[in-house]
């Protein structure tokens, strides 16, 4: 049995970060106030469901996750939201070969955010998923409803189009 | 194994691949330099990422991040020239200052100490090199010597678990027990004789104070020398000789190569004369049938070349008959009143009084003499010098392209600082005077193969070298993911180098500084792909670069 807990003290702690992880995944802010309000919601009513032994945060934001890719599966009208090009994964190539020379000399990094959030949907989830959750791949494919091999394949892409969109602002500023 | 795909490599770095695929990955990281260079950028891509998403990087204005940019791509570029100056500085004060002053051959930068060099080198390690080791462990004691030798031991068996470097030693042990039947040895501290009834049926190896061929050989005879090499018989093969004195008083059947203090022949050699010798002599009586090639103080041919002379060096002197063209780079070039030359007479000489023509000299022609100082500026009035370079470039964009292709780790080099590019520098030295040295003791130890696999290793080395330093040039003028990738960084690059090197009265020293600060760079990435076996485990942290 749970011990009635602080939300508004947990809201405050974890409002940043809450709202920053809505922000990303839905790819607007006027969309992550929306979508902020209905996970603390949903915090309040599944909050039985938290296993105390883990962190609080990594599950609120686990919350704030699922809640934004059901709006954006209910957003998009496409079924496969997050479905792949039937690409053999093993045939990618990457496009540039020094990742490290376009995203690393930016330093910029809300150059780099805003190119994140240009990402087409299907890119910039799997990646905000990744490197701002910090959720495995096997977690990512489970939230989505795809294959982990998709995951890859998704994530590989993005970071492709983050080097070019990059490559790109740095030629053009210089 | 082929190279994994960068999808693989990118689940590497975010530590999704299943065990037996990473350590298959990991495996083949730890001996390609692209894969790994691979890895580590999407790794810290991966950081960049997460540390901007958690808006830990701080903004900066675009001006000053293309600025950072700019700086990044343009180190490389002053990095090589920050280096390349300071050398031509360097040797331009070593000649200013001492050059002059030095005796005859005593400069460090004199062709006749060059060329005792590999001499040098190999009569040390042979001679000196057990005695050396001997007192070290007089010196630091049995005990510190053991633990020494078992540090030694434990890091060569740790280097050795790498496959790639297994089969090596496999290989070398194969050979070596192949080619130990291939030849005789013979050792002395004193003199090795081979008595004129004697006939040693294979290729001689022969290490000694003294070695004398009074009989025959019938192959090869492969020679150090510490004083004295002298044939009186006959060797049937070629001989390989490092010693203070060689001696050539019988018959070659081969060639003679000789790295050593003087080389004197008074009787026969079939072949070709290789000398890379302070002194180089063809006395009379002597006669050679084909060319001789002589890098060292003197080359003084007073017995029969019966084909060309090319010589460089201090002095040339013909004062004996070459049946056809000389070919000379010398401070003085002599032709003595009994000098024979049949065919044309090139001099490369400070002024044209360096060249002394006895009036009794037989020359079917007038000699063709070069300036020095002429040389840089008066060769660009020449047809054949453009089309040469346009050759060259040419051929070097398909080599850099082919290279660029098989071995991207070769791209990807990179000079930091001038102190990386002067590191390379003198690893690159350190090639070019070993190799060499090593190629000789490795005919005596291993056989010819191997030191000819050495030697081409090394020429191939010199040659790659200055396409290396031109794609890492060429990525800093235009990048290599600017418009046209690494093709178009290539073309700027050998563009760059090639106007570098042509350069009137520094060209030359750029040329050299360019070519060893290359081979050392390209050195250095084979060390450390080597190296990167033992420390496989320390790369795969999680936090690599």
């Amino acid at each position: 049995m749970h011990d009635a807990p602080d939300f508004d003290g947990l809201f405050r702690a974890h409002g940043t970060r809450v709202r920053r992880t809505c922000r990303y995944l839905l790819g607007s802010s006027d969309e992550a106030d929306d979508a902020v309000q209905e996970v603390f919601l949903r915090v309040r009513q599944r909050y039985h469901q938290f296993d105390q032994a883990r962190p609080f945060e990594s599950w609120i934001v686990g919350v704030a996750s699922h809640c934004c890719v059901d709006r954006l599966r209910r957003r998009s009208r496409e079924s496969r939201l997050f479905g792949t090009d039937d690409v053999e994964r093993d045939s990618l190539p990457s496009e540039l070969r020094s990742p490290l020379d376009a995203l690393l000399a930016q330093e910029r990094g809300g150059a780099l955010r805003q190119a994140v959030a240009d990402l087409p949907d299907k890119y910039r989830v799997p990646v905000v998923l990744a490197y701002f959750n910090e959720l495995g791949y096997s977690e990512i494919a489970r939230l989505l409803g795809i294959e982990r091999s998709h995951v890859a394949v998704l994530l590989f892409r993005a970071r492709q189009r983050l080097r070019r969109t990059l490559t790109a602002a740095d030629r053009s500023s210089r | 194994m082929k190279c994994p795909s960068d999808l693989t490599i990118m689940m590497r770095a975010d530590e999704e691949l299943d065990e037996p695929e990473a350590v298959r990955v990991d495996e083949h990281i730890g001996g390609c330099a692209r894969c790994r260079e691979l890895l580590f950028a999407m790794r810290a891509e991966r950081h960049v990422l997460a540390a901007a998403l958690h808006e830990a990087i701080a903004d900066r204005p675009a001006a000053a991040g293309a600025d950072a940019t700019a700086v990044r791509r343009w180190s490389d570029a002053g990095s090589l020239g920050a280096a390349v100056l300071l050398v031509v500085v360097a040797l331009a004060v070593a000649t200013l200052s001492h050059g002059s002053s030095f005796p005859g051959g005593a400069s460090p930068f004199h062709p006749s100490v060059l060329a005792t060099w590999p001499f040098t080198g190999v009569t040390f390690l042979l001679f000196e090199g057990v005695g050396v080791v001997s007192s070290i462990a007089r010196v630091v004691g049995p005990p510190t010597a053991a633990i020494g030798s078992l540090v030694v031991v434990v890091t060569l068996v740790r280097a050795v678990r790498r496959p790639a470097a297994t089969g090596l030693c496999l290989v070398m042990v194969g050979m070596m027990s192949a080619s130990g039947e291939a030849f005789v040895v013979r050792e002395s501290d004193r003199v090795v004789v081979v008595p004129a009834d004697e006939t040693v049926d294979d290729t001689l190896v022969a290490t000694g104070e003294r070695i004398i061929v009074e009989g025959t050989v019938v192959g090869d005879l492969v020679a150090v020398a510490a004083e004295r090499l002298e044939i009186r018989g006959v060797v049937r093969g070629n001989v390989l000789a490092a010693g203070r004195y060689v001696d050539m008083d019988g018959e070659v059947g081969g060639s003679v190569f000789a790295s050593c203090e003087a080389v004197l022949v008074r009787g026969r050699v079939r072949g070709n004369l290789y000398a890379l010798a302070r002194q180089a002599r063809v006395l009379e009586g002597g006669r050679i049938g084909g060319s001789v090639a002589s890098y060292g103080e003197t080359a003084t041919i007073e017995g029969v070349v019966e084909r060309s002379v090319r010589a460089a060096g201090g002095h040339v002197e013909i004062a004996g008959t070459v049946q056809r063209d000389v070919s000379a780079a010398a401070e003085r070039v002599t032709v003595g009143p009994q000098g024979s030359i049949g065919g044309s007479v090139m001099a490369r000489i400070p002024d044209v009084a360096a060249l002394r023509i006895d009036p009794g000299a037989a020359l079917t022609r007038p000699p063709d003499v070069v300036r020095n100082d002429e040389t840089s500026l008066g060769r660009y009035l020449t047809a054949s010098f453009y089309v040469r370079e346009v050759l060259w470039l040419l051929a070097a964009l398909l080599t850099g392209g082919a290279l660029f292709r098989l071995g991207p780790g070769a791209a990807d080099l990179r000079f930091e600082s001038p102190i990386a590019a002067l590191k390379a520098f003198c690893l690159g030295c350190l090639c070019v005077l070993t190799i060499p040295a090593v190629a000789v003791v490795g005919i005596a130890l291993v056989g010819l193969p191997v030191a000819a696999a050495a030697l081409g290793f090394l020429a191939v080395g010199l040659y790659l070298a200055k396409i290396v330093v031109a794609m890492s040039l060429g990525r800093a003028f235009v990048g290599a993911n600017g418009p046209g990738g690494v093709p178009a960084a290539l073309v700027v690059g050998l563009a760059t180098v090639l106007v570098a090197v042509n350069l009137p009265f520094v060209g030359w020293i750029i040329n050299v500084t360019l070519t060893l600060i290359g081979a050392g760079a390209l050195f250095g990435r084979i060390l450390d792909a080597l190296r990167a076996g033992v420390r496989r485990a320390d790369a795969m942290a999680p936090d690599g670069p």
